[in-house]
């Protein structure tokens, strides 16, 4: 077996329709304050008029205000998707001395993610308006990449520094891979996670015709699921070497213990089970871990028909009468289904569970259904300590990527 | 290529002075140290800064300026030459509207 170090989570940063952080509480504050009450983020949409929507709600970020975090100039160049980035950044480096470490031994890894609502204004400005001409920095500030690179920016960092696309298993896909680069002594700290704002008239008419929207709200494995709701922010986490990380004196939220991904190779939107039981499998294998060592699954748990009763039978699979013991529960129904951020922002779901013994609820559960027959923290969260939890994400395109983490010593 | 002393005479434009207005807000770079003979690198305005502030100038005198980078001469190297090219541009635009008008 190859060598591989071992990797600390040693910062965590959010915003999401939890909270942005108020200078009482954090952005991550918020959402473990959501995950102890129970409180979720889901309403009518306010943002923009949704009139011409058949679904109108979502998860918006509440009272976020790009001027108290940048400047006028900076702002010419980010969308609301890198200003997210960037803020949860922040959050996640606060507590970290970056005087330790070398910026060519520190990357950045995010989701890939498009600035959706500069497009959508500028498109709309063009068709709509007549406009005869266009702010001219809508390219840089819409490229998927621009996230990762304005992050790279904000911390000086020179090391790798990409982009990872797969739907909504970008973010799990970065956090993945990042977690592996400093396992292979690549680098040492890694910036990686999520971040999506893609709460827009055009984006969202767009998922309108898919048909897989809820009117209501998300109740994922509930019988009387009606489909996803999507919600906007950033999920971001800082991967250290553990022994640097221990060295500087580092708090460690929770350790990194493996990833695995794979492709279903079937169907461009429609779930396997069996794709999705071999992704969980391939991370456990990753992490050196026999099935009963898992206390808890932070799922996929989109709150459509078809992806929580695969999602129920590849645990099934995988864990078999383990599963049982499992606790299962979709943070999506606290914070909506935030797309390309959705790995970031499950995977700091999943840290703070394994850090504070805490395990989320899964929110709008009303009715049990035979196809879901697992163990989802209905509505109500509760303490339990947890040693090691998976975050999974299983994508558009049947891309699945699976985190291992564990509860640190 | 228009000489310093040009320049100087430029600045005396009115417009000279509202685009000096711009590209300081754009460029963030005070305006006291927009003098003609100032180079775009010297002052280290990106060029990024200088597309938007372009862009606000066209906005303000409602006019498109037309932008060739690195042509011999370069115009955009100083502040002179950038003012002058878009006062060249605006004098040409409001000859083109005066013809436009009597025709």
């Amino acid at each position: 077996m190859r060598f591989k170090r071992r990797v600390a989570i040693t910062g965590l940063g959010a915003i999401s329709a939890l909270g942005t952080g108020n200078g009482i509480t954090t952005g991550t504050g918020a959402v473990l304050d959501a995950m102890r009450t129970g409180r979720g983020g889901i309403g009518p949409i306010t943002h923009f008029d949704a009139s011409r929507l058949s679904v109108k709600i979502a998860a918006e970020v509440p009272g976020f205000s790009p001027e108290a975090h940048f400047d006028r100039r900076q702002l010419l160049m980010m969308d609301r998707v890198s200003q997210f980035a960037v803020v949860a950044a922040r959050e996640a480096m606060a507590g970290i001395d970056r005087a330790a470490y070398q910026p060519s031994r520190c990357g950045v890894l995010m989701g890939a993610s498009l600035g959706q609502t500069t497009i959508d204004a500028s498109y709309h400005a063009l068709y709509a308006e007549n406009a005869a001409r266009l702010p001219p920095l809508i390219i840089p500030r819409t490229m998927p990449n621009a996230p990762a690179s304005l992050i790279a920016m904000e911390f000086g960092f020179t090391g790798a520094c990409f982009a990872t696309a797969s739907a909504c298993a970008s973010s799990t896909h970065a956090i993945g891979l990042a977690g592996q680069m400093v396992q292979s002594g690549m680098l040492d700290l890694v910036i990686c996670g999520g971040s999506d704002a893609s709460l827009c008239l055009g984006y969202l008419k767009a998922w309108d015709g898919l048909r897989v929207l809820s009117q209501d709200t998300c109740r994922p494995f509930s019988r009387d699921r009606s489909g996803l709701v999507i919600g906007e922010g950033a999920g971001v986490l800082v991967l250290e070497a553990w022994d640097q990380a221990r060295a500087r004196g580092a708090s460690v939220q929770a350790e990194f213990l493996g990833f695995g991904m794979n492709a279903d190779a079937g169907d461009l939107t429609a779930p396997s089970a069996q794709g999705a039981a071999a992704a969980i499998q391939a991370a456990l294998d990753d992490a050196g871990l026999a099935p009963p060592a898992v206390d808890y699954v932070n799922a996929h748990g989109t709150g459509t028909r078809l992806n929580d009763r695969t999602e129920t039978q590849a645990l099934h699979h995988v864990f078999g009468r383990h599963a049982v013991r499992l606790a299962v529960s979709s943070s999506k129904s606290m914070h909506g289904h935030c797309l390309n951020a959705a790995g970031g922002i499950e995977a700091v779901v999943t840290a703070l569970a394994l850090r504070d013994g805490l395990v989320p609820p899964t929110l709008g559960h009303r009715e049990a259904d035979p196809e879901c027959d697992l163990d989802y923290v209905p509505n109500v969260g509760r303490r339990a300590p947890i040693g090691v939890a998976l975050s999974n994400s299983f994508a558009f395109g049947g891309l699945n990527a699976v985190l291992v983490f564990g509860h640190a010593p | 290529m228009i000489s310093l002393s040009q320049h100087a005479s430029l600045f005396d434009d009115q417009r000279a002075n509202e685009i000096l207005d711009i590209i300081a807000k754009e460029t963030g770079v005070e305006r006291g140290l927009l003098t003609p003979e100032a180079t775009l690198d010297e002052l280290g305005i990106p060029s990024l800064d200088l597309t938007q502030a372009v862009f606000e100038i066209e906005s303000h005198f409602d006019v498109e300026i037309p932008v060739v980078a690195d042509r011999e001469g370069a115009e955009f190297t100083t502040i002179g030459g950038l003012v002058a090219h878009v006062l060249t541009t605006l004098d040409r635009a409001a000859t083109r509207r005066a013809s436009g008008e009597a025709a």
